[in-house]
């Protein structure tokens, strides 16, 4: 860890972190921004930060986890090994990390563009002129946005978002740990120059807890996202004590629905709470020109998962 | 562990092997040399394909430390200490992997392109699952591409490998006594244990001394002129042998009509070729294309038909007002099908019970995206002569494009190697073949192009546009009257065969359905963006899918059965149609209804069919439907097929005939049938290499011609030669040729079968005997292909999903049955049904973008998502060559997308106009 910090320090802004290495080369071979880092920094031996461990009250992953390793844990709840286990393909999660699943950079086409094809494309994203998906093609755009539109691609983030998890980011000589709503900004994440995630905790649930995974995709596997529902329910006699829920494929980060939890809490679970849950749910987006069929998704999930209906996906 | 830049030597145990790399040099390891680069590069070990090159495909997997990785996203750098298994290592000396060989056995391949990768996934799985199940090895496998649809015959050959019991057969057929050797048996591949071993060598693995390698900049811009290009820098980096520009290449044209320009200065849609590059590797030539400065002077594109047609409209070519291409290019003659016009319009809509009018269009531009991207590599001989390396599935017809385009004093020789799936696609690889011909000229050195997969996909081979507005009449039991409709098809930015697609597709239309009065019309547009071109289906199956909505709609009119309709419709023995030629041709073929009851019972459609608009079933928000949709295709004996066949004095025969593997295993069915001629066992045969210069004319494997056409150019060669040994063995047996026959490489007596002669003694050792076979085009029989599907869609998400299919066609005689189903599980595969639910192109219609060229946002079926499928096959002799058998292989895909359509208009209760039935289009028509 010492030699990477002093590496970071040294190379600054001309050095990217590689883990897994999926996302970051796909950055390299698509070479899709106008300036491309020159020095990568290979941290995948650091072998001190692939552990899952259970310690006070908190399950703590660490950031070079694979996401195989994360779906095979029995340490894991159940909501994020099949989060983990909706990603990309076997290959890939054998490669891809935790860390690089939630630190992996958006997906949204123009964004990506490829210069071999006539790319790269400026963007808002990019640091100039509008978001070109909001008066182009938009369909698996976000649902909320301001200046651009490309959802968190992250499927653990929306997980660990409902599990109420806290990331731990590293740098030489501080720590700091952010719930995982706050680790993701509009236009990147939350980490600063010089910093790596080191590690994500996650609170213990009670064996009585309900959880849920629930993913639209068009096909199994290798799709991001259109939308997800996280969810975790404690309930008794039919009456939610306390929720949380998480949508992915919403924002730039998981979308924690306080709102929704709170009309929840206390409710005895009946068909017309699910819809007005459901209402409560989707109230307040403004979908883009094409992209309105996924406040429907979300809706239809939002009350599976209220139901505790698995039939998304057979994940 | 990684190893260090510091460090001097990077060790790797490679199948046991260590190698020690040198880091920091070319030939040894550079930080940016992913896995695969030093596997295939530096290692030689070929057998790890690579596709995507962005792990999206999973082609590349080998197996490190255990677990199955991604060759192409690993950097090796990364990989210092590592343990890695590649498909070179499976095998133990001679001795394939149980894996291997039951990959072999089950021909768990068709273009066999992805076989590696899917062998080590299935490795990777067995070294942790002795057992495992069915779900298990879908998830194992479920990242890998396969367009050609391998998938139901790789399971088998997994379960099989780790002793388990199969799946019920998927192809149903009728009981029959097998009168032949080889034909309608399961026979391994020719080249079997090639593909399960790594071994196949691809154009990509083609290497020749002092070869570069050439890469294309492309356009920014969907249409725009250039005014200045500035090469400097990118010629001073080192490595860089040649840039070629619109100003620096001669006028050569392609397309028909011939108006594309290789280079021009005149960009027409977005990643449009502005210049070429060659250089000493890959990547420089890469960074050279960054390095040229082109300033452009934008034009105002156009990227709706509709739009582009209007008199204001801009043009992308000056030669043709409203970008309408001519309707007639004479590309079957002077009476080429441009419009199907029979009867009166006027008389059968006056005498139908019912007339509906609507719109449907298929519009969604599917991509059939072959595993394996175009390439070529090209070298000259000297000034006029061209030599080309290519990956197409009909390699003499580049010869012949090629020849055409650079003119008569040039001779073009053409190498056909394996190709990895083409789906019709690699037909038009002339712009392709051609950059390399010319960065081979500049540089005097062969040079290889090779697109990469986002290129494949945003600026190659795309299906038709097309949109149809018409009209049908119908009596009340069903009978059709009249037709009557305007196509607008877009074609993008030029045309090589789209008139050709027209008219074979009006031609087919009458196959489907018989009615007196027809009047189809189309246009063809050409638009800013990429070109649409030959697809499996070839204009047949892109008409269908907005002709038989439209057909649907009267038919609910009237609440007809489609089943029914299509059963009566269909073309029967007595009936004709006009084909392509714009000629009448009475269909001398068989009665399909046979085979179309089969495929109902089997499917069970008169207990799923409830009427029409309504679901089958339903549960909560899930709602069920069904559908079905017929095809025909009178390709099956059409063009020019032409062989000759050598006998050798020690019992052997060679093939040539023009032809490559692209995944159909019609070459070992070439052999089967030749085998079957000369009484030679298969492994006595064989076939020449594709090289144009050895081979006579062959039109190739296109449409479903290959069984007919091909197999039958390469019969008559065979028997011409057969009759040439036997006329020199006579005077020996002193009795007349026809009392003779030959089996096993002896000739003998029929009726004295125990006095034999083997041929090296009938022929002496300096002797050959060559045969010569024909094949002349017979428009008169047509193939059939029935698909039934039942849909599940989820109203509240807008969700398709498809849970069965049922194939049903009658084919004369079974070649082979584990390569037909192949081509028939196809119908999953290379812009097929799924064009219906998920795959197509997303064009953004205001710059001009292909938004989603890469194998995650480009949608394809895998492993996980497989229907329940089942092919009815019947064999009903047909009168063609000697085995009855007709070809079917091309067709698979083609009703498949218009049933689908059908039964998602069940299962909701609403008309959709629109493909593919993504759940925005689902959501909305459900609000309407």
């Amino acid at each position: 860890m010492d030699e990477l910090f002093s590496l970071l320090e040294k190379f600054g802004p001309r050095a990217r972190v590689n883990a897994g290495g999926t996302d970051l080369l796909s950055l390299f071979k698509d070479d899709f921004l106008f300036t491309c880092p020159d020095v990568v920094i290979n941290i995948k031996p650091i072998r001190e930060l692939a552990y899952i461990s259970r310690e006070d009250g908190v399950l703590r992953i660490g950031a070079l986890v694979s996401l195989s390793d994360l779906a095979s844990s029995p340490l894991v709840p159940k909501l994020l090994r099949e989060a983990a286990l909706s990603v990309a393909s076997p290959e890939i999660r054998n490669m891809g990390t935790v860390g690089g699943n939630l630190c992996q950079d958006v997906r949204c086409p123009y964004y990506r563009y490829p210069r071999r094809l006539g790319g790269p494309i400026l963007c808002a994203r990019k640091g100039d002129g509008p978001c070109l998906a909001v008066q182009g093609e938009n369909r698996y755009h976000a649902l909320k946005g301001k200046r651009c539109f490309a959802p968190c691609p992250s499927d653990l983030a929306t997980a660990l978002s409902a599990l109420a998890a806290n990331v731990l980011v590293v740098r030489a000589g501080r720590e700091r740990k952010l719930p995982i709503d706050e680790f993701y900004h509009p236009f990147g994440t939350a980490l600063e120059q010089g910093e790596i995630v080191k590690e994500v905790e996650v609170p213990f649930l009670k064996p009585t807890t309900k959880e849920l995974f629930l993913k639209f995709t068009l096909r199994r596997p290798i799709d991001f996202a259109i939308v997800s529902v996280a969810a975790r329910i404690e309930e008794k006699a039919g009456v939610i004590e306390d929720c949380s829920f998480s949508f992915g494929g919403i924002s730039y980060r998981p979308e924690r629905a306080r709102e929704m939890e709170q009309y929840l809490k206390g409710k005895y679970v009946q068909e017309w709470v699910i819809e007005q849950a459901s209402e409560v749910g989707v109230s307040g987006l403004a979908p883009l020109s094409q992209n309105g069929y996924k406040i429907n998704i979300l809706k239809a999930l939002i009350k599976r998962s209220i139901r505790g209906e698995n039939i998304c996906g057979k994940i | 562990m990684g190893a260090r830049l510091e460090d001097e030597f990077l060790s790797l145990v490679v199948n046991g092997q260590t190698y020690n790399l040198r880091v920091g040099d070319e030939k040894g390891v550079l930080p940016h040399h992913t896995l695969a680069y030093t596997l295939r590069e530096i290692l030689g070990l070929k057998g790890t394909k690579v596709s995507c090159d962005s792990g999206q495909c999973g082609s590349c997997t080998v197996i490190m430390n255990g677990k199955a990785v991604l060759s192409c996203m690993t950097l090796t750098i990364e990989c210092h200490g590592k343990e890695i298994r590649t498909i070179e290592g499976l095998r133990r000396g001679e001795e394939l992997d149980p894996l291997q060989e039951a990959f072999a056995r089950h021909s768990a391949f068709q273009c066999g392109f992805c076989t590696p990768g899917m062998i080590m996934a299935a490795k990777a799985l067995l070294l942790e699952e002795e057992r495992p199940t069915e779900e298990q090895i879908k998830e194992a496998l479920s990242g890998h591409f396969c367009r050609c649809i391998s998938h139901y015959q790789v399971i088998d050959a997994i379960k099989e490998a780790s002793g388990q019991e199969l799946s019920e057969d998927r192809l149903v057929r009728e009981e029959k006594r097998v009168a032949f050797r080889y034909v309608g048996k399961p026979v391994q591949r020719v080249d079997a244990l090639r593909i399960v071993s790594g071994t196949m060598e691809y154009l990509d693995d083609i290497r020749l001394e002092g070869m570069l390698f050439g890469k294309v900049l492309r356009s920014p811009y969907p249409h725009a002129l250039i005014k200045r290009i500035e090469l400097a820098r990118a010629k001073a980096l080192r490595g860089v042998r040649a840039i070629l520009t619109y100003q620096d290449v001669p006028d050569l044209r392609g397309g028909k009509p011939r108006f594309r320009r290789i280079l021009d200065k005149k960009v027409r849609f977005v990643g449009d070729a502005v210049a070429l590059v060659a250089a000493d590797t890959e990547e420089t030539a890469e960074e050279a294309t960054r390095l040229i400065e082109v300033e452009y002077e934008e034009l105002p594109p156009v990227f709706d038909p509709d739009e582009a047609m209007r008199e204001t409209a801009p043009l992308l070519y000056e030669d043709f007002p409203r970008n309408l291409l001519p309707s007639q290019t004479g590309v079957y003659g002077p009476r080429t099908l441009t419009e199907l016009v029979t009867g009166s319009i006027e008389d059968g809509l006056k005498e139908a019970d019912a007339v509906v009018e609507d719109e449907f269009s298929y519009s969604g531009l599917p991509n059939p995206v072959p595993i394996e991207a175009p390439s070529a590599i090209a070298f000259w001989e000297d000034s006029k002569r061209l030599t080309v390396f290519v990956s197409n599935q009909a390699s003499y017809l580049d010869k012949v494009v090629l020849s055409v385009i650079l003119g008569k004093e040039i001779e073009v020789r053409t190498l056909g190697l394996p190709c990895g799936g083409s789906f019709g696609t690699k037909l038009m690889s002339w712009p392709v073949q051609l950059y390399a011909a010319l960065l081979s000229r500049a540089t005097g050195r062969p040079v290889k192009v090779r697109l990469k997969k986002d290129e494949h996909l945003a600026t190659f081979t795309l299906r038709p546009s097309v949109r149809l507005r018409g009209k049908v009449g119908m009596k009340i039991d069903g009978r059709l009257t009249a037709v009557q409709g305007d196509l607008v098809v877009d074609t993008g930015h030029y045309s090589m065969t789209t008139h050709a697609q027209l008219a074979v597709g009006l031609g087919e239309v009458q196959i489907m359905a018989r009615c007196k009065n027809w009047h189809l019309k189309p246009v063809i547009v050409v638009t800013n963006r990429n070109a649409s071109g030959i697809v499996r289906g070839f204009g047949g199956q892109e008409i269908k899918c907005v002709l038989i909505p439209l057909l649907c709609r009267a038919m609910e009119r009237l609440n007809i059965d489609p089943f029914e309709f299509f059963r009566m419709h269909f073309v029967k023995p007595g009936d004709g149609y006009f084909w392509r030629d714009g000629n009448w041709y009475n269909f001398r073929g068989i009665d399909f209804t046979k085979a179309m009851d089969k495929g109902a019972e089997v499917f069970g459609w008169k207990e799923k069919w409830k009427g029409w608009l309504t679901p089958t079933d339903q549960q909560g928000p899930k709602r069920r439907g069904v559908g079905v949709a017929v095809h025909g295709n009178a390709d099956v004996g059409e063009d020019i097929s032409e062989a000759f066949l050598t006998l050798h004095p020690e019992g052997r025969a060679t093939l040539f005939s023009c032809v490559t593997e692209h995944g159909t295993g019609q070459i070992t069915n070439y052999l089967k049938m030749v085998a079957e001629v000369l009484g030679l066992p298969l492994d006595r045969v064989r076939l020449a290499p594709a090289d144009s210069s050895i081979t006579p004319f062959e039109f190739g494997p296109v449409g479903s011609r290959g069984t007919y056409a091909i197999g039958g150019a390469a019969i008559r060669a065979a028997e011409d030669a057969r009759r040439k040994l036997l006329e020199l063995s006579a005077p020996l047996f002193d009795c007349e040729p026809e009392r003779l026959e030959t089996k096993d490489g002896l000739v003998f007596l029929r009726d004295e079968p125990s006095r034999t002669i083997p041929w090296s003694r009938i022929m002496g050792w300096e002797r050959t005997i060559h045969g010569y076979g024909r094949f002349e085009p017979d428009y008169t029989l047509t193939n059939c292909m029935m698909s039934f599907v039942e849909v599940e869609v989820d109203v509240e998400t807008g969700k398709v999903d498809l849970l069965r299919v049922v194939n049903a066609t009658d084919v004369g005689q079974i070649i082979d049955p584990k390569g037909l189903e192949g081509q028939l599980n196809g119908c999953l595969g290379s812009a097929g049904i799924d064009s219906a639910i998920f795959e197509e192109t997303i064009l953004d219609r205001r710059r001009g973008y292909i938004m989603n060229a890469n194998l995650i946002d480009y949608k394809w079926r895998t492993f996980l998502e497989l229907p329940s499928i089942r092919h009815v096959v019947l064999e009903t002799p047909f009168p063609t060559h000697r085995f009855g058998s007709i070809g079917v292989g091309e067709i698979a895909t083609s009703p498949g997308p218009a049933a689908v359509f059908m039964a998602v208009c069940n299962a909701i209760g609403r008309w959709v106009r629109e493909y593919p039935l993504t759940p925005e289009r689902i959501i909305k028509a459900l609000q309407s």
